[in-house]
């Protein structure tokens, strides 16, 4: 089983260090003039796919021949994709044609985003903790366990919409008793993240997603389709509220969470969670907190450009508005409603940045950690194969490099040993004569 | 171990620098969560208040297994009356450092809870010094 979604192909790799600068969590050094992931840093934000101008980072998700082991293939399309097809006439033309790719039934994954928005406007109402951070982008869960731990309590309890999906979906099916081996459920991503929290779920035992598409894989075909449509059997199950949850704010309920903060792209998300460490937004009760510039709309697996698709969602939401949609039966939303959604597990930190187990011994080798960065140029110019100076003093420390990769160090030792060099050759030898 | 920061005084971007790379120290020796946000909480407030009003001065740490020291040196003009300063609510800001979410009278009290000592001396016209101890243990 494959841990990440995030991986390289050493063979387009050139050895740059474009992507070393990029990732939030040091996860990446070069090596033997190849990028390698540090696993158990990577937090799957998929920031490094994007920098890339060798594509050279890539995102593995599922094969679309995957949905062939299954009799019922069930597809849950998160509504980023929407915004990649501007001129599709509307929704239900792009949910036409994901029948006639061949599944056997579509479910709107903003359906369940509409509920999940219910869910954190209630659970706000008794929390302990404030602010407390949405768990709807599993980057931001990963960030937290690694690199704000002390923040894990305040991270909202509650899964995510495309699992809220897949288990009402998992549950009609049991209720039909069709057996579970038959039904494969299926995610349409816009980001990397998404196709981890398939392999390592968070706050759950075990995903009831089968698979994950990325969009770009169901870009074409749909594309195709939306040109020459013969299906015509789809129906619309969420409405605006739900798809608004591509974009930023689109979880928040703005008449219950008065006093939110809606961030994203993982560099501003960062400042904030340091404002939430250093307690100076305690008055905030709710975060929404998104890895990517522009929310879900900018993954890296979409297409269009998170602006452009913006611009596209935003004419359906207003279409949608005005729209009578087909919802759910009562009977769906009852069992819509009766579906577990809290975490059925504490998260847990990732220490990945603990220099030692003992602290004494942690403190010794940063000690060393900073005289040694003392040595160093500080211009962070990543010939070493780290992000920053700081960054290699860590790995020295760590023995995980050696001293003499830093340029700017071999050069002082080049130059102490020419120095010595050129002493040698002033000694004077009691045979010689030319002196 | 001991670090040594320099402060500006209103010098608002870069505010917190000093916090937030105790901060991050704190994370990679495996102090454990509950003290860092203590740590966390105190030193930014106590560093901002350099900002604020100290006209900016030194930090220094001294950090070991057990306990965290931070002494705060400011260049200001010093607390006259030290006893009302640290009552909740209390602010000297001006309007000004009001408009930007700062001077709430919260920073020396939101010190105190978060730290195991707090000393403060301070003459008018000569800077105050604030000590910090968190144990970390």
């Amino acid at each position: 089983m494959q841990s990440h979604s995030v991986t390289l192909d050493k063979a387009r790799c050139i050895g740059c260090t474009d992507c070393i600068k990029r990732c939030p969590t040091e996860a990446i050094r070069v090596r033997g003039s190849k990028a390698t992931i540090i696993e158990e840093r990577c937090i799957d934000c998929g920031n490094c796919i994007r920098i890339c101008r060798n594509g050279a980072k890539q995102a593995v998700t599922d094969e679309l021949s995957l949905m062939n082991q299954f009799k019922y293939k069930v597809v849950l399309p998160a509504p980023s994709l929407y915004g990649q097809f501007p001129k599709a006439p509307n929704i239900t033309a792009i949910l036409n044609a994901l029948y006639e790719i061949g599944f056997t039934e579509v479910f709107e994954v903003a359906t369940a985003s509409e509920m999940i928005t219910k869910y954190i406007g209630d659970y706000l109402e008794s929390a302990k903790y404030f602010p407390m951070i949405s768990s709807s982008c599993p980057v931001i869960i990963r960030l937290i366990q690694r690199r704000f731990p002390s923040l894990m309590q305040q991270v909202l309890p509650i899964i995510s919409p495309m699992e809220l999906a897949a288990r009402f979906i998992k549950t009609q099916y049991k209720l039909r008793k069709i057996d579970e081996s038959q039904v494969g459920v299926f995610f349409i991503s816009p980001c990397p993240a998404k196709a981890t929290e398939l392999h390592r779920p968070k706050g759950i035992e075990k995903s009831s997603v089968d698979g994950v598409f990325a969009i770009q894989s169901l870009y074409k075909p749909i594309l195709n389709i939306l040109s020459h449509p013969s299906y015509k059997g789809a129906k619309r199950q969420s409405g605006a509220a739900g798809i608004a949850w591509a974009m930023q704010t689109g979880g928040i309920d703005e008449k219950r969470i008065k006093n939110h903060i809606a961030v994203d792209g993982l560099d501003n998300v960062i400042a904030i969670l340091e404002k939430v460490e250093d307690g100076s937004l305690n008055h905030v009760t709710y975060i929404e907190a998104l890895a990517c510039t522009g929310g879900c709309l900018g993954g890296v697996l979409n297409i269009e450009n998170a602006f452009m698709s913006r611009n596209t969602l935003k004419k359906w939401i207003d279409e949608e508005e005005k729209d009578t949609r087909e919802v759910l039966s009562k009977y769906q939303i009852q069992l819509l409603q009766s579906i577990p959604y809290l975490f059925e597990k504490d998260l847990t930190p990732r220490l990945v940045f603990t220099l030692d187990q003992d602290v004494n011994r942690a403190l010794e080798k940063m000690t060393e950690i900073e005289l040694l960065y003392n040595r160093l140029p500080h211009i962070d110019c990543g010939s070493c194969g780290a992000p920053t100076c700081r960054c290699f003093a860590e790995d020295v420390v760590m023995q995980k490099s050696n001293i003499e990769e830093c340029i700017f160090i071999l050069r002082e030792k080049i130059k102490e040993l020419s120095d010595q060099m050129y002493q040698l050759t002033q000694t004077v030898i009691p045979t010689d004569s030319k002196k | 171990m001991r670090l040594h920061y320099e402060v500006e005084g209103e010098d608002f971007l870069r505010a917190g620098e000093a916090s937030a790379a105790v901060k991050r120290i704190l994370k990679q020796l495996g102090i454990s969560t509950e003290y860092i946000r203590k740590v966390a909480i105190a030193m930014y407030e106590a560093e901002m208040n350099m900002v604020i009003h100290g006209k900016g001065g030194e930090i220094d740490v001294t950090l070991t297994g057990e306990k965290i020291e931070i002494t705060l040196k400011d260049r200001g003009l010093g607390i006259p009356d030290i006893d009302l300063a640290m009552q909740e609510g209390y602010s000297t800001a001006s309007a000004q450092i009001r408009e930007l979410g700062f001077g709430a009278g919260m920073g020396l009290p939101n010190i105190k809870r978060y730290s195991d000592t707090l000393k403060i001396t301070s003459k008018c016209g000569e800077g105050t010094m604030v000590y910090i101890e968190v144990l970390l243990k």
